[in-house]
C-alpha cells in the first residue's frame, strides 16, 4: 500500500515535469466544449494496438469518447461543468484527473482527490494520463521453495528428533565428560544409550558400518 | 495504528482475486453485438471476410466470416433517443460512421477498428442522417447541415448549413459528381444539390414524387422509391425523370437493389426493374407466403426468400429458380421467422444474412451446384436485451433419487421392509459407483494406449479422469449443485435455457410476434420471470412462468414452462392488462407455487388457481405495496375470496417532486443464518429482519435530496427514513437481510457515495417466536438503526449482493462500473459499524477500523479483464456448496462466474494435488514395508555373525 502511495506521488510529479506548453483550442462560440488530451503508455507496449479496446469517459460514463492512433482523444459536445476523465482499458491503471469547463469554455484540470475534493492540484491541460503499470487482476500461485518445506513443522518434527537420536549420543560418546554430565541430568533413563543400542541392532554390523550409517543419512542406508 | 489497519484490508483485498490458471475455469463470457439493422459485406485486407454491422444498441461491429466471432466491437454512447453508429460507409480501409447524435463522424480503421479520426458535424442532434465517400471527399448530411471534408483531414472544406429540417436525407453519386437528395417536412418535392470534382456544391433542382413519405421510401444507388397505396413510384435522382406504376396489391412494404424494386403486398410479392428506356416494368411475380421474408442479392440480379425450412433463390432474368432446405441442427431451439435478409453473391454460391424478429443472426451459404444451405453460424443477439434471470438446479441425479426413494413411503411401512429398502437402495449406489469407476479406469486405460507410455502421460491421463467434466456427463445435479440452468428472458420475447457449466443454449422459446414487455412506473421495460416448482420434486418437473401482455390487444399473457428442456406446458391469454403480478408464498398441493396476476380494474387470476384448503391461515392473505399517482398505499389482497382492499394510504413523507427511482422489497425465501451479532462487549444485538419492510428511494431534482424511506408494507408503518443532501442519479440499491445498502452520486464531493443502513432490534429479542416475524404486533422500542457512508472511487451501474444457500457466509456486494469491470465488496468493508477508533478488544475480534474510502482495486474485479458494458443487472444465486454463489452479469456481454466471498472454505482447493498425496502414501506404505522386512533380515545376519 505504501508503495502505491509512492507510485502515485512519482507519477504525479512526471505528469507535472512533462507538462506541454500546448494550450487547449477553446471554441468560444458555443456553450459545448472538447476536452483533449493525451496518453502515455509505458515505453514497452504500442499505442496504436493498444487504443482499440480502450475508451474515455467523463464522469463515469456520462460522455464517452474513443481514443486515436496516436494515442491522443478529444471528447466532443461536453457543457460545462466538472467532470471527472478516466480510461476504460483492462491493460494499464490510469489515474483519473479532474477537469473544469468554466461557462465561458477555460479549461482547468486539476489531480483527483476524492477524499478532499476541494483541495485544488493544477495540472497542465491538455490532458496527459499516464499509466500507473499494468492492471493485475491475478494472485500468484504459492511457489516451492526450499525454505517453505525446511521450516514447515511435519519436516521440523521429523528433522529435530533425528539429530536428537543420531547426533547426540556419537557427541557423548567422543566426550566422557559431557557424557558424565548428561548422566547426571535427572533425563528419563530410557532415553539416550537404549536408543544408540536400539539404532545399533536396526541398522546392525561392525563397529565400522555402524559409523557409516551414523554419518551418512538413514535414507541412504535402507537402499 | 494505520498500518496493521492497511495490512488486514489487504489481506482480505487478497482473498477475493481469482488465480491466473483459473481463467476460464468457472467462468464464461458471451460478448453480443446487438439486434443487426444494417450489414455489410466486406473484405479486410487480401483474406479475411468481414461483416459491419451496425446494429440497434448503438453497437458498430465487425465480424468474422467465417466463424461468426466479433473481430472488433465499438460500443458508442447509448443514446435514448436514437441509435449511433447506424448510419455508416466504408472504403478501402475505413468505415465512417455518424454517432454522437448525429453531431460528429468517427472513422475507424477497418482492420481492427481503431479510431483514426473524428469530425464534428455540427452541435445540433438530427436522426435525418447520410453519409458518402469518394475517392477524396467524404460527404455528410445530418439534419440542417450539409458538410465536406477531404479524406484525412479533421477540418470540413464545405459547410453549408440550411434553415430549414430535413426529413430525408440521401446521396448518390454518378461517375464524378455526388448528388445529396433531401426534403423538407411536409413538402413532396426533393431538393437536388450536385457536388463536382472539387466538392462545391453547384445546381439545385428538383424531383417531384407526389407520395414522397420518408418511411414509405427506399433509396439506392440511383433511384428513390416510394409506394402509397397500390400505386408505386420511382424517381431518377441523375435524370430528375419519374417512373410510375400501379400494382394490383396494396403494396405494405418495399425494397431495393439497384434496378430491381421489390414490392411486397399481403398476398402477392411483385419484381419490378427500372431502366431509363422502358421506365418501370413488372418483371416477375414471386409466390411467397407472408411468413417469408424476401430479400435481393446486393450484386446478383436474384431474390432470396427464406421460409422456415427452406431457402429459394429465383432468377429475375430468367425462369430459373430453386429452393434448398434447411436443416434444422437443434428441435430444441425455437426461432422467429426471418425479419431481413442481407445477401451476396459469390463466385460459386450465395451468402446469406438472416436476421430473424428474435435478433437471431444467421450465416448461411447456398450452393449452385449443389443447391445445399450450408449452415455456417449463428448468434443469438436478443440476449442483449436480457431483463430477468433465474438459475434453476438440475434434476436429481439418479443415486440421489434412489436416496429420496429410500425415505420416500418410509412412514408407511414396517421396519423390515423399510430396512430392505434401505439394503436395496445402498446396493444400487454401489453398483452405479462400481461402473463409474469401472468406465473412469477404462478411459484411463484408453488414453494412455493412445496418448503413450511415459509416466508423466499416466500421471495427466489420471487426472483428467479425475476431473471429467461434467458437461459430457448425464443431465443431472452434480454433486455440489454447481452446474445450473439459468433462464434468460429478453424484452425481444425469447427465453433461453443456458447450461451454466459452459454457457452453452439448451432451449430458447420465441414468445410470438405479439410479444411485448410490461412497463411499469420505475423501469422501463419489464417481462417477469418465476420459477413455480424447482426441481427438487423428482416425481414432478419443473415448472416456470414468464409473464408479458399481447402487443395488440394489451392484454397480459402468461406462458408456463418446463425450466430443463424448454418444453410450454401453457399458453395463457388473460382478458385483461396486468396491472401487477407477485409469486404467491404457498404452494399448491402440487408443489407449485401460484402467481398473482391483478389487472387494471382489480380483476385477480391465480395461475395455476389454488383451492382453500392448500391456503393456511398464516397465508390466506397478501400484501402488496402499490405506487399511486400521487400517494403510495397499502393493499390486502384476499386469497380466499379474491378481493382487494387498501389497508393504508399516504405519500410516506414524500412530496410530489420527489420522484421514486428505486423500490426494494426482499424475497420471501431468503435465509437469514444468525440472527444476531455479536459486540465486542459480548452482548448480542439482535437484527431487525422484518420480510415486509420495503425499501423506497426517491430523488427530489429540485433540492437535490435523496430519501430513502423503509416502510412495513402490512402496517404502512414507516421503520425508517433518511435524507441525503446534494445527491444525484444513478440511485441504486439493495435490500437484505436487516440492511440496506445504496450508492449515489454526491454533487457536493463530485464523487460516488455508498451508504449503508442496518437495522437491529437492540440488546433483547423482542419477537418471542422466532419463525413468523409479525408486523402487526407492535415493538415495544423502534428498531436500533445504524448507518455509515463511503466514498467509492468508481461509477456505479449495477449492483447487486450474494447469495449463498444457507445465508452464513459473509454477503458481498456487486457493483459493476461503467468501464465494464464488476466489483466485489466485502459486507466487512460496507460495515455501519466500523469503529472510528479501534481497541485491542477490537482488533482481537478482527473487526476493521473506519476509513472514508472503499479502495477498488484491479485484484478484486470478479471478471478480471473480461469487461461487461452497460450492465442492466447481476444475478446471484446460491449453490449447494455455502461457501460458493452463482453470479450473472448481463448488459453487452454475459458473464457468469462462481463467487466465493469468504473463501472456499468448504472444499478442498482446486489446485489441491490427489494423484501427487496418493502416490506419496502408497510409496511410503511400500517404503516401510520393504525397510521393514530388510531390518528383519539384516538382524538375523547381525545375529549369526
Amino acid at each position: 500500500m505504501k508503495s502505491v502511495e509512492l507510485i502515485f506521488l512519482i507519477t504525479s510529479l512526471i505528469l507535472l515535469c512533462e507538462a506541454s506548453e500546448e494550450l487547449g483550442k477553446v471554441e468560444q462560440t458555443s456553450t459545448l466544449f472538447s476536452v483533449e488530451g493525451e496518453i502515455a503508455l509505458p515505453q514497452t507496449s504500442n499505442c496504436a494496438k493498444w487504443t482499440s479496446t480502450a475508451r474515455v469517459h467523463l464522469n463515469h460514463g456520462q460522455h464517452v469518447g474513443f481514443i486515436r492512433q496516436d494515442c491522443t482523444f478529444r471528447v466532443d459536445f461536453v457543457p460545462s461543468g466538472t467532470y471527472i476523465v478516466q480510461i476504460e482499458n483492462t491493460e494499464y491503471v490510469f489515474e483519473p484527473i479532474r477537469v473544469d469547463i468554466t461557462s465561458k469554455g477555460k479549461m482547468r484540470a486539476r489531480k483527483l482527490t476524492i477524499l478532499q475534493p476541494n483541495n485544488v492540484n493544477t495540472l497542465p491541460y491538455p490532458l496527459r494520463l499516464s499509466s500507473r503499470g499494468p492492471a493485475r487482476y491475478f494472485r500468484k500461485r504459492e511457489e516451492w521453495r526450499i525454505t517453505d518445506m525446511l521450516f514447515s513443522p511435519m519436516v521440523l518434527m521429523l528433522v529435530v528428533p533425528l539429530v536428537v537420536m543420531l547426533i547426540l549420543p556419537k557427541m557423548t560418546a567422543n566426550d566422557p565428560e559431557l557424557k558424565r554430565e548428561m548422566e547426571n541430568m535427572q533425563m528419563p533413563k530410557v532415553d539416550m544409550p537404549d536408543v544408540g543400542e536400539m539404532m545399533a541392532n536396526f541398522f546392525g554390523g561392525p563397529a565400522p558400518s555402524k559409523k557409516k550409517a551414523v554419518t551418512g543419512s538413514s535414507g541412504q542406508r535402507r537402499k | 495504528m494505520r498500518l496493521p489497519l492497511l495490512v488486514t484490508v489487504a489481506l482480505l483485498a487478497s482473498v477475493t482475486a481469482i488465480f491466473e490458471d483459473q481463467v476460464g475455469k468457472f467462468d464464461w463470457r458471451k460478448p453480443l453485438i446487438g439486434c443487426p439493422t444494417r450489414v455489410q459485406f466486406d473484405k479486410v485486407g487480401s483474406k479475411s471476410d468481414r461483416l459491419l454491422v451496425s446494429t440497434e444498441q448503438s453497437i458498430l461491429a465487425s465480424l468474422v466470416l467465417n466463424t461468426g466471432k466479433i473481430g472488433w466491437r465499438k460500443i458508442m454512447e447509448n443514446s435514448e433517443e436514437a441509435t449511433n453508429g447506424l448510419v455508416f460507409t466504408k472504403d478501402r480501409e475505413y468505415i465512417y460512421s455518424i454517432s454522437q447524435d448525429g453531431r460528429s463522424v468517427r472513422v475507424w480503421n477497418k482492420q481492427n477498428g481503431m479510431l483514426a479520426r473524428q469530425m464534428i458535424i455540427s452541435e445540433e442532434k438530427s436522426t435525418i442522417q447520410a453519409i458518402h465517400v469518394t475517392k477524396e471527399h467524404l460527404f455528410v448530411a445530418s439534419g440542417k447541415t450539409l458538410i465536406v471534408f477531404r479524406l484525412g483531414e479533421e477540418k470540413h472544406i464545405e459547410k453549408k448549413v440550411s434553415t430549414f429540417e430535413r426529413t430525408f436525407s440521401a446521396y448518390f453519386a454518378q461517375e464524378n459528381s455526388v448528388f445529396h437528395v433531401s426534403a423538407k417536412s411536409g413538402n413532396s418535392e426533393l431538393e437536388i444539390v450536385e457536388y463536382e470534382d472539387d466538392a462545391s456544391p453547384k445546381t439545385v433542382k428538383q424531383l417531384k414524387l407526389s407520395s414522397f413519405k420518408s418511411e414509405n421510401c427506399q433509396y439506392n444507388t440511383q433511384f428513390i422509391s416510394c409506394f402509397q397505396g397500390a400505386q408505386l413510384e420511382i424517381g431518377d435522382v441523375f435524370t430528375q425523370k419519374v417512373h410510375k406504376i400501379s400494382l394490383d396489391f396494396q403494396i405494405q412494404s418495399i425494397e431495393t437493389s439497384g434496378k430491381l424494386v421489390l414490392a411486397r403486398g399481403s398476398q402477392k410479392t411483385e419484381v419490378i426493374e427500372v431502366t431509363p428506356a422502358n421506365g418501370a416494368q413488372v418483371r416477375k411475380s414471386l409466390d411467397v407466403s407472408s411468413s417469408d421474408a424476401v430479400g435481393i442479392t446486393e450484386n446478383h440480379e436474384s431474390i432470396v426468400v427464406s421460409s422456415s425450412d427452406a431457402i429459394g433463390v429465383i432468377f429475375v432474368n430468367s425462369n430459373n429458380h430453386f429452393s434448398a432446405k434447411r436443416v434444422q441442427n437443434d428441435q430444441k431451439m425455437e426461432n422467429s421467422k426471418t425479419k431481413s435478409i442481407f445477401a451476396r453473391k459469390n463466385e460459386k454460391d450465395w451468402e446469406i444474412v438472416l436476421v430473424g424478429e428474435d435478433c437471431r443472426t444467421e450465416f448461411v451459404t447456398v450452393d449452385e451446384g449443389s443447391k445445399v444451405v450450408n449452415f455456417e453460424w449463428a448468434r443469438e443477439e436478443s440476449l442483449i436485451n436480457t431483463v430477468s434471470v433465474e438459475m434453476v438446479d438440475l434434476p436429481l441425479s439418479e443415486s440421489q433419487q434412489m436416496i429420496e426413494d429410500e425415505f420416500e413411503e418410509a412412514g408407511q411401512q414396517n421396519i423390515i421392509s423399510a430396512f430392505i429398502r434401505r439394503i436395496q437402495s445402498q446396493f444400487g449406489q454401489l453398483c452405479r459407483q462400481i461402473t463409474k469407476n469401472v468406465e473412469k479406469v477404462i478411459y484411463v486405460v484408453t488414453s494412455v494406449a493412445r496418448d503413450g507410455n511415459s509416466v508423466s502421460d499416466f500421471i495427466n491421463s489420471v487426472r483428467s479422469a479425475g476431473q471429467s467434466n461434467s458437461a459430457s456427463g448425464p443431465f443431472e445435479r452434480d454433486y455440489f449443485n454447481l452446474r445450473k440452468v439459468i433462464i434468460v428472458v429478453t424484452s425481444s420475447g425469447t427465453v433461453f435455457g443456458i447450461d451454466s457449466s459452459d454457457g452453452q443454449y439448451l432451449w430458447k422459446l420465441w414468445l410470438g410476434e405479439t410479444f411485448s414487455p410490461l412497463d411499469s412506473r420505475i423501469n422501463e421495460k419489464r417481462v417477469p420471470l418465476f420459477v413455480q416448482r424447482t426441481t427438487a420434486h423428482y416425481q414432478l418437473d419443473g415448472l416456470a412462468s414468464v409473464i408479458f401482455k399481447n402487443k395488440d390487444t394489451n392484454n397480459g399473457v402468461i406462458v408456463s414452462f418446463n425450466p430443463m428442456i424448454g418444453k410450454v406446458e401453457s399458453r395463457n391469454e388473460l382478458r385483461y392488462p396486468i396491472k401487477r403480478l407477485s409469486l404467491l408464498p404457498v404452494h399448491t398441493s402440487k408443489h407449485v407455487y401460484p402467481v398473482i396476476l391483478i389487472g387494471k380494474n382489480d380483476e385477480i387470476k391465480i395461475f395455476p388457481p389454488i383451492s382453500p384448503e392448500e391456503l393456511t391461515s398464516t397465508s390466506s392473505s397478501l400484501h402488496l405495496l402499490d405506487l399511486q399517482q400521487e400517494s403510495i398505499q397499502g393493499l390486502k389482497v384476499d386469497l380466499s375470496t379474491q378481493n382487494i382492499q387498501a389497508v393504508w394510504q399516504g405519500n410516506l413523507g414524500l412530496s410530489s417532486d420527489d420522484e421514486i427511482v428505486v423500490i426494494k422489497g426482499k424475497s420471501f425465501n431468503q435465509k437469514v443464518h444468525s440472527q444476531g451479532r455479536v459486540l465486542v462487549t459480548r452482548e448480542v444485538q439482535y437484527k431487525y429482519v422484518n420480510p415486509n419492510l420495503a425499501a423506497i428511494a426517491s430523488i427530489n431534482k429540485a433540492t437535490q435530496q435523496l430519501t430513502i424511506t423503509l416502510v412495513d408494507i402490512v402496517t404502512g408503518q414507516i421503520v425508517h427514513s433518511a435524507n441525503i443532501g446534494k445527491a444525484a442519479e444513478p440511485i441504486h440499491l439493495v435490500h437484505s437481510e436487516n440492511w440496506i445498502a445504496y450508492s449515489y452520486w454526491s454533487e457536493k464531493g463530485r464523487r460516488t457515495e455508498l451508504g449503508i443502513i442496518e437495522l437491529y432490534e437492540g440488546s433483547e429479542e423482542q419477537h418471542q417466536q422466532k419463525d413468523i416475524f409479525d408486523s402487526k404486533i407492535g415493538q415495544k422500542l423502534p428498531p436500533v438503526v445504524t448507518q455509515q457512508s463511503y466514498i467509492y472511487a468508481q461509477g456505479v451501474e449495477a449492483m447487486t449482493v450474494s447469495e449463498t444457500e444457507q445465508g452464513l457466509t459473509t454477503r458481498s456486494i456487486l457493483l459493476a462500473h461503467p468501464t465494464g469491470s464488476i466489483h466485489e465488496v466485502s459486507r466487512r468493508l460496507l460495515d455501519a459499524n466500523r469503529p472510528m477508533e479501534l481497541t485491542q478488544a477490537m482488533r482481537e475480534e478482527m473487526m476493521i477500523g473506519y476509513m472514508p474510502e472503499i479502495a477498488v482495486a484491479t485484484e478484486e474485479m470478479i471478471n478480471y479483464n473480461q469487461t461487461v458494458h452497460r450492465v442492466r443487472g447481476i444475478k446471484t444465486s446460491p449453490s449447494g456448496l455455502e461457501s460458493t454463489s452463482l453470479v450473472l452479469a448481463y448488459g453487452t456481454d454475459l458473464f457468469f462466474t462462481r463467487l466465493v466471498p469468504s473463501g472456499t472454505f468448504d472444499i478442498l482447493k482446486d489446485d489441491f494435488d490427489h494423484v501427487l498425496i496418493s502416490l506419496v502414501l502408497t510409496g511410503l506404505v511400500v517404503g516401510s514395508y520393504v525397510s521393514k522386512r530388510l531390518a528383519r533380515s539384516n538382524a538375523l545376519a547381525s545375529q549369526w555373525s
